[in-house]
């Protein structure tokens, strides 16, 4: 009972003050499969709530149109477009108890009051926070509150459910636990999940799907593997996984200047470990820092110009001067200038 | 610090409030209650005292029942309307795109202004036959000259005690409109809330401890409702818009009898008191605590 998300060349403008206006969002066009977790990943202020808010229908688009299934909802309202939204605020009703706040929506609906019960109490019952139906919000704690907005969500069956940094608010153990909860839940319930985060992790792990937004545009999407082996720019590189970009050395690149080179830091490996082949990157650097990560540590390696990060083994002895390899296949070549990839 | 000192500074940092509490609160509520039990002669400068006769004069006679009923039918008429008056042209205000100063300074105008003073404008307005309110209202009703009719005369003084009160709910329950979180709207939104069920569930519960302050304001001066009537009526005609504040005016500046002044300011507190008790039951409790149903 679920269905695709279709969003076709969305914009959005917000009329600022003294007639100024800002364009936040610029030609968004995604799918977001029937059945799955489609992930919008991007950093603050890039366009995301806004662009759940206008699949929800509580904001409207410029330009473009938001389709459900077959039907059209580009202006249908928010209540009739079979959509359920968990708020990166909670947004519950503080003057409402928990069960209360999660049999609202079907009270809305003219569900009799008996059912509305025993589905409030199993939505209730998935999120583990069937003990304090009869407290107020306020008496909640923070992951306690983002479960009761989850269950309200969930209490109507929706066949889309949206997600607004559900666990930033949450601290770090409870944050994977829910990660894996949530994804659990998907699975059970089968809602198309559009879900908005700025965690990178967060979007590795969950997704079937992964949206990279960047100033109210899509810089790349895809499956989160494809979007992390073959990331299509620098910046896609950068946000996951913190790849190394810097300017190729004129040696490597038969083209020259106007080439960033990217490596990935776990792809560096010690040069006295492997057979150095033609086209490899190759690093004489001297340690400028070094952070241990428990099994493993990243080098801070200077080389000319450039600091390159490099993940290596904790237990790899620690010299000054380490000579670090990089297989061409692990090469990404940028055009300096577009960050847009170029074919190797 | 010893355990002394610790014990007498919070006691200490109270006194100032506390000596102007005794000063101006609970002594003058004690001399009333003195006062209530003796005969005052402002002349002679004697008293005496007179054990209960105040109370026994005073409670029997028609004067206590008429103001207390007077109080009361003001306290209800004044109150409700303007509450709910107030409430929805809040409301009103609240959803206009564009204007919402000038609407705003329209309605505060009434609270701006001497009522002493626009009370004798609403006579004009009321004036038998040729007042405004008579050309307008007497061709539909029947009903004419409003403050020479025992029957009208209370009615004409709600009027303008409804017409100064509004502008300043309306004022208070702006300010609280315009601190609503929008994140519950969206959700009531989403959830398929529509005009009424948005009001109902998220801006009454939100708005309830300004309701419970506005309640408290508006009774107030309801009870203490003296400027209008003594601009307008002068308690008349025959006593009908005579309410227990301008009771106590008359009975103790104007023909001097402290003693019963004292029993009906007594009665007075005791209607405070009811009111106090009112704002602490169930409901209101939930209100002032962002209400929950
Ligand atoms: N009502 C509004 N009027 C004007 N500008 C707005 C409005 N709402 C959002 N914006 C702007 O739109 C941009 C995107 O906002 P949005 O809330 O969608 O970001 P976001 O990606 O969700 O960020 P975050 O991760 O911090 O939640 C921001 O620059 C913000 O200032
Ligand atoms: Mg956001």
């Amino acid at each position: 009972m679920s269905a695709p998300v279709h969003i076709r060349a969305v914009e959005k403008t917000f009329e600022g003050a003294k007639r100024a206006s800002t364009r936040i969002l610029n030609e968004v066009t995604l799918t977001a499969p029937a059945g799955q977790i489609t992930t919008i990943l991007g950093e603050s202020g890039c366009g995301k709530t806004t662009l759940l808010r206008i699949v929800a229908g509580l904001e409207s688009a410029t330009g473009g149109s938001v389709h459900i299934g077959e039907r059209d909802v580009t202006s249908v309202h928010p209540s009739r477009r079979g959509v359920a939204m968990v708020f990166q605020n909670y947004g519950l009703y503080p003057a409402k108890t928990v069960g209360k706040n999660i049999e609202f929506p079907l009270k809305m609906a003219g569900v009799p009051i008996a059912q509305r019960h025993t589905r409030s109490l199993a939505a209730a019952r998935l999120l583990h926070i069937d003990h304090v139906m009869d407290r107020l919000p306020a008496q909640l704690s923070g992951g306690q509150r983002q479960r009761v907005g989850i269950a309200r969500a969930l209490a109507r069956d929706p066949e889309i459910l949206l997600m607004d940094e559900p666990l930033s608010n949450l601290d770090a153990q409870l944050r994977i636990e829910m990660r894996a909860e949530l994804v659990a839940m998907q699975r059970r319930i089968g809602s198309t999940m559009l879900y908005v985060t700025h965690d990178q992790t967060e979007a590795m792990t969950m997704s079937d799907r992964v949206v990279v937004m960047r100033g109210g545009h899509i810089e790349q999407q895809g499956t989160p593997e494809e979007v992390f082996r073959v990331p299509e720019t620098t910046y896609v590189a950068a946000f996951l996984g913190n790849m190394n970009l810097a300017p190729a050395p004129a040696s490597e690149t038969g083209a020259g200047a106007g080439i960033t080179l990217g490596v990935r830091p776990e792809h560096f490996l010690p040069a006295d470990r492997v057979a150095a082949e033609p086209g490899d990157l190759r690093i004489e650097g001297r340690v400028e820092f070094a952070e241990l990560l428990g099994t493993d540590r990243i080098l801070h390696l200077r080389a000319g110009n450039t600091l390159w990060r490099a993940r290596v083994d904790a237990a790899l002895p620690l010299h000054e001067e380490i000579t670090m390899v990089a297989r061409a296949a692990n090469l990404h070549r940028f055009d300096t200038e577009s960050g847009v990839r170029v074919a190797a | 610090m010893s355990t002394r000192t610790a014990r007498l500074t919070p006691h200490l940092l109270l006194a100032p409030a506390t000596i102007c509490l005794v000063l101006f609160v609970a002594a003058p509520l004690v001399i009333v209650l003195v006062l209530a039990f003796f005969n005052l002669n402002l002349v002679t400068g004697t008293s005496s005292f007179v054990g209960g006769t105040n109370f026994a004069t005073e409670i029997p006679h028609p004067e206590f029942a008429r103001a207390l009923r007077n109080t009361l039918l003001y306290a209800v008429f004044t109150i409700g309307p303007s509450m709910v008056g107030g409430l929805l042209v809040a409301l009103l205000i609240h959803g206009l795109r564009r204007g919402q100063g000038f609407w705003r300074s329209l309605y505060f105008l009434p609270v701006a202004t001497t009522l002493v003073a626009m009370s004798s404008v609403w006579r004009w307005m009321f004036r038998a036959d040729t007042g405004v309110v008579d050309t307008v209202i007497a061709p539909i009703l029947g009903i004419h000259d409003w403050l020479s009719d025992p029957n009208l005369a209370l009615a004409a003084i709600t009027v303008v005690g409804n017409w100064h009160q509004i502008g300043l709910v309306a004022i208070l329950y702006l300010a609280a409109l315009g601190t609503l979180p929008q994140d519950q709207y969206d959700s009531a939104s989403l959830d398929g809330a529509g005009g009424w069920n948005r009001f109902w569930h998220v801006t009454w519960p939100a708005l309830g401890p300004t309701t419970i302050f506005v309640f408290i304001m508006t009774a107030g001066s309801a009870l203490q409702a003296y400027d209008v009537i003594a601009a307008m009526t002068q308690g008349g005609p025959l006593g009908s818009t005579e309410t227990l504040t301008f009771a106590i005016w008359n009975r103790g500046v104007h023909y001097f009898d402290i003693g019963r002044a004292a029993v009906l300011s007594l009665a007075l507190l005791v209607l405070s008191v009811a009111v106090t008790a009112i704002q602490r039951t169930g409901y209101a409790r939930r209100l002032e605590n962002g209400g929950s149903r």
